[in-house]
């Protein structure tokens, strides 16, 4: 605007069109109530990106400092994973809190948000919170790990689930063997193992044969903040009467025998595998699905052994990705295993078997305890 | 999409590093300095016209995934504009400006405001060091009851902001600060601003519902009545009023494709075009006359030459020439368009803020 403008629009009070209208609007403004205080600083804007920054390089901290002296680890927690029950705070809650602590003092703002816990039963846990510090450290996606990840408190919380229930039945054997209850009989025997290697928080996604949808299994998992979770389903081959057993994972699929079972499995949610193409594109990378990838091994290595024993038959299919729904919704470790196969006789008779449900279950089991004792493993040897 | 905005963030400064010393003495520089910004919300379009030259808008809708699935399959947790609308069935859909105001107390349209106002801030890429000044406007009717929740909500993304009526801010940027009546066609909302070199009162201003909106539904409810095995819904009734509206005369006919009885079929839709783009003019015409007798009277010639159209409306072929005709009646009038309808609201809330004296700006 060029003083000849500001001329022309002068009115006879001296004041110029523009400044008196851009002078209103200030008034106005400032008539409508002082928002300053609510209004962002510019030192606010940073702070969340800032303690995420520190809760990362905390971390790297610990580990460095924890391979060094594990001693460090212990005076901080020193909980085994097993035994510590607490639901951890997120990451995402703890970084805007402690965001002026963890600028002055960047690995405080890591060890204060660890849970005072009781003393370690066993010795190896600190090697396991080292290793697993250092690995996650480096991820890019660490602001959206819950923080018992990330420091690797272990695996606290399971959430077991029994496929299928209620109005819907799974598959159905040759002698009327239903899924649900296989699934369900399994998944108690389950709870009951883990409960006994330590993992005293084992929840349920149904302990009756109860309908329950799978978002709504979802739901609960997350809303349980849960570390880990394992479905349980019974397989059945439409041409064949081979004993397949395998474990999946979330992820694309290509086989056609894989993608029916998925459809399968998925009836009752309203997607379809075509919905899940961008998804499976785009997780690809995320570290869940490899954790899960290594939870389904560990988990398949040890549920094949027993399958080989209860039928010797039985096929080791190993670990596969598949859509499943019912994986889809957490960023823990999530698996799904067809622990045997209804469409073969032989197999349709053990499953009904208390025993070798029985068997089964303690298969996952140890799958799940070799999972989380993997990091001291590896640490053991370097 | 946070994703790949942090990845282009990446490679900016792994650019940048480049030339180290130049950077370092940008960024001293940069400490200080402030982005302006000039944000049009709106009922339909929501636009921001930013210092940096960068320039977006987008639809003003807002949808939530409905749950987790639809979250997973959509990649992310809000989604706006035509992407929002696009997946509606999968999505909680909240156009929050719905008649030109943010429905306080009704679910999620405050919280869509934010997002919005977010969304728009994002796209123009503000330094991560910059301080935001930002000059929002919004539907003249939200100027009395609504301002300070549309303040509210906004507050969070920028240091220092005011809000400001949507016709004044295309008065503004249109340099028609005297003797000119502005007339902003929305979707929800034709507002009506007389500008006589001051900050406009109430008396100066006035609201019509009949807009974009009004047109779609009469366009729709034409159309049933024609073809009455006809499936249509307000959404294509908007995308066919976007693609021919006219009012006058018109030499070529208005061909749409229909699905009527199950049958895809091309029809001609002129007529009804026509009636449902012409039945916000008489409105319009009543509303001018009312408030040019308002104006003093010496001025009343000038501000009947300077009748300006903006928002999305005043894209109807022919509408500035017929209102000019309806008009004709009542006296010499003159009626054109703004140059660029989509982004006059922003661009001149973007004048605005620069324009204001760092004193203002400072002292809010
Ligand atoms: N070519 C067009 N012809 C007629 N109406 C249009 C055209 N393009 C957009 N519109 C309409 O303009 C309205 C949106 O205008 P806009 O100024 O963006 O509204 P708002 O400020 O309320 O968001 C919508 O009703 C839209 O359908
Ligand atoms: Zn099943």
């Amino acid at each position: 605007m060029s003083p000849m403008n500001f001329r022309k629009l002068a009115d006879g009070r001296g004041e110029d069109a523009r400044s008196r209208i851009l002078r209103g609007i200030y008034e106005e403004n400032q008539a409508l109530g002082d928002f300053t205080g609510t209004l962002k600083k510019k030192s606010a804007r940073g702070a969340a990106w800032q303690a995420r920054q520190w809760i990362s390089i905390g971390a790297l901290l610990i580990a460095l400092v924890g391979l060094a002296t594990p001693v460090f680890v212990n005076r901080n927690g020193g909980e085994t994973a097993a035994a510590v029950t607490a639901p951890t705070p997120q990451a995402k809650a703890v970084a805007p809190a402690t965001a002026g602590e963890a600028a002055a003092e960047p690995p405080v703002a890591v060890t204060t948000a660890v849970p005072a816990t009781p003393p370690a039963p066993t010795a190896t846990t600190p090697r396991v919170r080292v290793a697993n510090a250092r690995e996650v450290a480096g991820l890019e996606i660490l602001d959206d790990l819950p923080l018992s990840q990330m420091l690797d408190l272990g695996i606290r919380r399971i959430v077991v689930d029994a496929g299928h229930g209620g109005s819907d039945k799974g598959a159905v054997g040759k002698d009327g063997t239903m899924e649900k209850d296989v699934t369900l009989a399994i998944a108690l025997k389950l709870r009951d193992q883990l409960k006994e290697q330590g993992i005293a928080d084992i929840i349920m996604t149904r302990t009756d044969d109860s309908t329950v949808a799978l978002h709504e299994r979802v739901d609960l998992a997350k809303a349980a903040k849960a570390d880990m979770f394992i479905s349980i389903h019974v397989n059945s081959l439409p041409r064949s009467s081979k004993n397949v057993v395998e474990t999946f994972y979330f992820g694309p699929s290509k086989d056609q025998r894989t993608l029916e079972l998925a459809d399968q499995e998925n009836k009752g949610s309203k997607y379809g595998l075509s919905d899940f193409t961008e998804i499976v594109a785009r997780l690809g990378k995320a570290m869940k699905l490899q954790e899960s990838k290594k939870l389904a091994e560990a988990i398949q290595r040890d549920l094949y052994r027993s399958g080989r024993e209860l039928d010797p038959d039985a096929i080791d299919t190993g670990v596969k990705r598949a859509p499943f729904v019912v994986l889809l919704g957490l960023d823990v470790p999530s698996v799904l295993a067809e622990v045997s196969c209804m469409s073969s006789e032989k197999a349709e008779r053990y499953l009904n078997s208390e025993e070798d449900q029985g068997r089964i279950a303690a298969a996952i089991a140890s799958g799940v305890m070799r999972y989380q004792n993997k990091g001291a493993v590896k640490n053991e040897r370097e | 999409m946070k994703g790949n905005d942090e990845s282009q963030e990446y490679q900016d400064s792994v650019q940048d590093n480049e030339q180290p010393q130049e950077e370092e003495q940008a960024q001293m520089k940069e400490k200080d300095k402030v982005l302006y910004v000039g944000i049009d919300l709106g009922t339909s379009r929501s636009a921001i016209s930013s210092g940096n030259g960068n320039r977006e808008w987008i639809e003003s809708y807002v949808g939530w995934p409905k749950d987790f699935i639809a979250e997973k399959v959509l990649g992310k947790p809000v989604l706006f504009g035509n992407e929002a609308l696009e997946n509606r069935l999968s999505l909680d859909v909240c156009r929050p400006l719905d008649r030109g105001v943010i429905r306080k107390g009704i679910e999620g349209s405050e919280k869509a405001v934010k997002e919005i106002i977010r969304h728009l801030i994002e796209q123009v890429h503000p330094d991560s060091n910059c301080s935001i000044n930002a000059v929002v406007g919004v539907p003249a009717e939200s100027l009395n009851s609504n301002k300070l929740a549309i303040k509210d909500a906004v507050s969070g993304y920028v240091n220092s902001l005011m809000v400001v009526s949507e016709p004044f801010t295309i008065a503004y940027g249109a340099d028609l600060l005297n003797h000119s009546l502005v007339i902003d066609i929305g979707a929800g909302t034709t507002d009506f601003c007389v500008m006589h070199g001051m900050i406009p009162s109430e008396d100066d201003q006035k609201t019509l519902f009949t807009a974009g909106d009004y047109i779609d539904e009469q366009l729709l409810n034409g159309l049933l009545q024609k073809f009455p095995g006809c499936k249509l819904n307000a959404y294509m009734a908007r995308q066919f009023k976007e693609a021919h509206s006219f009012v006058g005369a018109l030499d070529e006919p208005v061909v749409v494709e229909l699905s009527v009885n199950g049958k895809l079929v091309r029809q001609d839709i002129k007529e009804e075009m026509r009636r449902a783009c012409e039945s916000i003019v008489p409105p319009m015409v009543e509303t001018v006359i009312e408030l040019v007798a308002k104006v003093e009277p010496e001025f009343q010639e000038k501000v009947k030459k300077n009748i300006v159209l903006g928002g999305g409306g005043s894209l109807i072929r022919g509408l500035s020439s017929y209102l000019e005709n309806q008009l004709g009646e009542y006296g010499n009038y003159y009626v054109r368009c703004v140059s660029d309808p989509l982004f006059g609201g922003a661009d001149g809330a973007l004048k605005l803020a620069q324009d204001m004296p760092a004193r203002y700006w400072e002292s809010l």
